[in-house]
């Protein structure tokens, strides 16, 4: 496979006359040909500064970055411009241009002076439009439109660029859950059918878990493991990545949970829906489920009224919801 | 089967229709409302004079009434053209200002850059007086190269020193700086004048009304080219400001080089305002308002469609303005200033009020 992005020995990070702050150290990492990548991590593991490394933004300390095997700071920036486009987290202000006219802007390398379009411009813009399924929105002004739609039009933009590859920086921030899954779908779709590289940093661990091709894991210590999601959760990168940020990941569902040590245990009796959900409330209150503890909770079959019940030593309590139950274990706990 | 083929979707041209293309046919109405107050400028005022008057003093026909030629000629026709071209370059600079700082208050008076232009235009009119030219004593020092330095000078400073701010404070702050900046070169201007005999500082204070009136035939050799030159420059640099309306980084990663769009507009800006105001005084919110009124009607911030639509819009407010001072009033007391700011200042407060951001209810 064709490599589009090659990454040697990068250490990113801050150099001032007096001193150096290193935020990644010695990076390798390729991306190749109609790939999805995202970049996750904790906050202030440096994955903004990583991104704008690789954009060519900012110049590492050490080590180079190729783009197309070419040394991407010797690129001017006219000619990078063709081959690698950006999108941000920033909300932009284009006064009065509507979103077709935004996406065109991505066409600004490929102009001439005067900036005018010919037929093979529109026609990219087009397919940039169907590519992001905007059609319904290119005739409006940019400010009317909601923060996702917005979004939408920015990947357009920089998809109407032309480029070999597409970096976005926490694209999904500002997103609710089905504005960040049909970003995530776009980008696949985009990624595969037109074999753009798409590099991708996000706060959203579930979204990257199920939608990237491979998946760069940026923990603290400022290395890079990289892999299908599938990998690094099996080989341990994701628990350890997030533990020390009091977040607990759970390998049999593959999410996350907030992490808490386990003040006490009891055994749990019942199955369906009720008893998974009643587990998830126990986990998240400090309880854990154990077989040989000697307070029983019991989850009834569902045509039951009292749904939980707790039995410790010769007592029994009965609960109507999971509320309650939780209420009544603190309870026992502290009598 | 051909009604079929019709049915097919149209390929090759885009087939989307902009807001901002339907509106394009509003610039041929601007060049015939142009010409229209053009000759109006010409023929009226004190002395009517119709149009077939003014086409025969204008190609120098030998039907020509010399008086109405020697009005024309000599008072009318500079004036129009200064106005012309006062205002082209005046919106100009406004749309480019306003632009390149994310600003919709911006403009070279309200950034303080007239107010350079003056104080550079108050030393050069107080140094010569000191050393004790007397040619001064009338209006022909407006000729005199010095006077366009100063002003340019005075320009470029009050620029370097926004430039300065402007990474560093809001708009509504930079705004108020502008205007402070402003302020404070009056109050300088006060002092410097204070070393001038009285009748410098009464022609200082005709120049310092701000009117097109005090252009003549000689002014053009220096003004048209420097203006020109600006609004040429305002034109090839439409690309790049469209990219800048997307901020620097995008524009960027765009292949635009940030600095040297920054360093050609701000010349052009300087260029543009710099001598205007040398020759005209301060003509006060014109650069301000035209960018608006051009967006307004043109509905875009496309600077492809912008740039023409402020030379056109400003070519034509400014004339009118002048018109209006110069209709046959019974006493002749109508100053430019009072009419732009009559126009001007409801403008202003009515984009602060659209504008959420600067009402003060988004951060």
């Amino acid at each position: 496979m064709k490599s589009i992005l090659t990454i040697k020995n990068l250490t990113t990070g801050y150099k001032s006359r007096t001193n150096e702050t290193v935020v990644t150290a010695n990076i390798n990492a390729e991306l190749y040909r109609g790939e999805l990548v995202c970049l996750i991590g904790p906050n202030g593991a440096g994955k903004s500064t990583l991104m704008r490394t690789i954009s060519g933004f900012q110049k590492p300390i050490e080590g180079e970055v190729f783009l197309e095997g070419v040394d991407i700071y010797s690129i001017p920036q006219k000619k990078l411009a063709k081959s690698l486009s950006i999108v941000l987290t920033e909300r932009v202000n284009v006064g009065m241009l509507s979103a077709y006219e935004v996406i065109a802007l991505g066409r600004y390398p490929h102009t001439n002076w005067s900036g005018k379009l010919n037929d093979e411009d529109h026609r990219i813009i087009r397919e940039a439009i169907e590519m992001t399924g905007s059609q319904e929105l290119v005739q409006r002004s940019l400010s009317e439109l909601s923060d996702g739609e917005r979004q939408k039009i920015m990947i357009a933009r920089a998809f109407a660029q032309e480029p070999e590859m597409m970096i976005l920086d926490e694209v999904t921030a500002f997103l609710d859950l089905p504005r960040r899954v049909e970003i995530m779908k776009l980008l696949r779709n985009m990624a595969s059918q037109s074999g753009k590289s798409i590099l991708l940093s996000t706060h959203d661990m579930d979204l990257a878990l199920r939608g990237s091709d491979r998946i760069w894991l940026l923990p603290k210590d400022g290395s890079l493991h990289i892999g299908s999601p599938e990998d690094l959760v099996l080989n341990g990168s994701f628990e350890a990545a997030f533990k020390s940020e009091g977040i607990n990941f759970d390998k049999q569902s593959g999410s996350f949970s907030i992490y808490n040590e386990y003040k006490k245990s009891v055994a749990l009796n019942g199955d369906g829906h009720n008893s998974i959900w009643t587990e998830r409330a126990l986990m998240r209150n400090g309880i854990s489920v154990d077989p040989s503890a000697s307070t029983i909770v019991t989850v009834h079959p569902e045509a039951e009224k009292q749904r939980w019940s707790i039995s410790s030593d010769n007592d029994t309590h009965q609960y109507e919801s999971i509320y309650d139950l939780i209420r009544g274990l603190n309870l026992i706990e502290k009598s | 089967m051909s009604s079929i083929s019709t049915a097919q979707p149209a390929t090759g041209k885009s087939a989307i229709k902009l807001a901002s293309q339907s509106r394009l046919f509003l610039f041929p109405v601007l060049i015939v409302l142009l010409i229209v107050i053009f000759l109006m400028e010409l023929g009226i005022g004190s002395v009517s004079i119709p149009v077939s008057g003014i086409i025969d003093a204008l190609t120098g026909s030998s039907d020509a009434d010399t008086t109405w030629s020697t009005i024309i000629l000599e008072l009318r026709l500079p004036r129009t053209l200064a106005a012309l071209l006062g205002g082209a370059a005046l919106g100009t600079a406004g749309l480019q200002l306003q632009t390149l700082f994310k600003n919709p208050l911006a403009g070279p008076w309200a950034l303080g850059l007239t107010a350079g232009a003056q104080l550079g235009v108050a030393l050069v009119v107080t140094t010569t007086a000191v050393v004790g030219s007397t040619f001064l004593e009338n209006f022909e020092f407006l000729s005199n190269l010095s006077i366009v330095a100063g002003a340019m000078f005075g320009c470029l400073m009050v620029l370097l020193l926004i430039v300065a701010v402007s990474k560093h404070v809001s708009t509504i702050t930079l705004l108020i700086f502008g205007l402070m900046l402003g302020f404070f070169a009056q109050g300088l201007i006060s002092v410097i004048l204070h070393f001038t005999n009285v009748s410098q500082i009464k022609i200082f204070a005709s120049w310092n009304a701000g009117s097109f009136a005090g252009v003549y035939w000689e002014h053009f050799p220096v003004l048209a080219p420097m203006v020109l030159i600006g609004l040429v420059g305002g034109w090839l640099m439409a690309k790049p400001l469209n990219a800048f309306l997307l901020g620097e980084n995008y524009a960027r990663s765009l292949g635009m080089s940030v600095k040297r769009t920054r360093l050609i507009t701000l010349s052009c800006a300087v260029l543009l305002a710099g001598p205007i105001t040398a020759y005209c005084g301060p003509i006060i919110f014109l650069g301000l308002i035209i960018p608006h009124m051009a967006r307004g009607i043109f509905n875009t911030s496309d600077h492809k469609v912008l740039m023409p639509a402020v030379m056109l819009l400003g070519a034509i407010v400014a004339q009118a303005a002048d018109l209006f001072v110069h209709l046959p009033w019974d006493k002749h007391f109508l100053h430019l200033y009072a009419v732009n700011a009559l126009i001007g200042a409801p403008v202003v407060i009515w984009v602060i009020l659209k504008n959420k951001k600067m009402r003060g209810f988004e951060a």
